[in-house]
């Protein structure tokens, strides 16, 4: 299986080229190597929401256009392993952080 | 075998333990939420699956029943996971010539393998938090998901990947 550089996944989830929509806002991409529960390797990535998004912009519908982009970006550098997306807010991240 | 309605019951149960406690919702209720909503597309899937092979009607509802049986969380898991990657062995890719995936079958299969990790970690995975919006984005995406199989449920992709979910073993190498 082909994995990228670290840097290269950096670069294409870098929030000014991955071309998001406004609504909902994602402040922030964290990802880390991971794997699943079939023992293959894939990646855990987190896209974090402003703190101020309301429940209705993150329904599926809203959200689902900012899952297809990052799997765009992952697929358009030839990164192989799956990536799992996850949606929080950034308060949500945070609070998952303090808790552990 | 499971009625066709087993689905959407299990998608119901979903959003009903997702937003069970109005305030403050238990993790307990968010990770059942989580396992209910995989089934619904696990069950869904393999339903399809059977009704294509042995047919719709009452009367072979015992067939199905049977054949519902063979199919294994782990197969369906690497079958979705190989059409995501398009890994489809050369004589299926020959057998297809030009036919591209649709986007609604790689989004089911994309769907069926972030359920199934989701299950994995809301049934196992005790150190694992929840939040209510995500597990109710993810009830919603199989809902979603499923809806969407109306418009691809004939094409020869989809019908082969149906076929793939029981039988990929074998199929890869093919």
């Amino acid at each position: 299986m082909r994995t990228v550089d670290p840097d290269k996944i950096n670069e294409a989830l870098d929030l000014d080229r991955l071309n998001l929509p406004a609504r909902p806002r994602v402040r922030r991409i964290v990802w880390h190597d991971y794997r699943d529960w079939a023992g293959d390797e894939a990646l855990r990535i987190w896209a974090l929401l402003d703190d101020r998004t309301p429940d209705r912009d993150r329904a599926w519908k809203r959200i689902h256009p900012i899952d297809r982009a990052i799997r765009k970006a992952i697929d358009d550098i030839g990164e192989e392993r799956f990536p799992y997306i996850t949606f929080w807010t950034q308060a949500e991240w945070r609070q998952s952080k303090r808790s552990r | 075998m499971i009625s066709r309605s087993h689905h959407r019951q299990l998608l119901e149960q979903a959003r009903y333990l997702a937003t069970r406690e109005k305030r403050r919702p238990l993790q307990v209720s968010l990770r059942r939420s989580a396992s209910a909503a995989y089934y619904a597309l696990f069950h869904f899937l393999i339903d399809e699956t059977a009704k294509s092979w042995l047919g719709a009607r009452r009367s072979e509802k015992s067939l199905r029943d049977i054949l519902a049986r063979a199919f294994q969380h782990g197969t369906m898991l690497q079958a979705s996971k190989g059409l995501c990657s398009g890994a489809l062995g050369r004589g299926v890719q020959v057998a297809l010539g030009d036919a591209r995936i649709p986007g609604e079958l790689h989004e089911l299969a994309t769907t069926f393998i972030e359920l199934q990790q989701l299950r994995h970690r809301a049934d196992y995975d005790l150190a694992a938090s929840f939040k209510r919006q995500e597990i109710l984005s993810e009830v919603g995406r199989v809902e979603t998901t499923i809806q969407a199989w109306t418009a691809i449920q004939d094409h020869p992709l989809s019908r082969l990947y149906l076929v793939s979910l029981l039988t990929w073993d074998r199929m890869r190498e093919r």
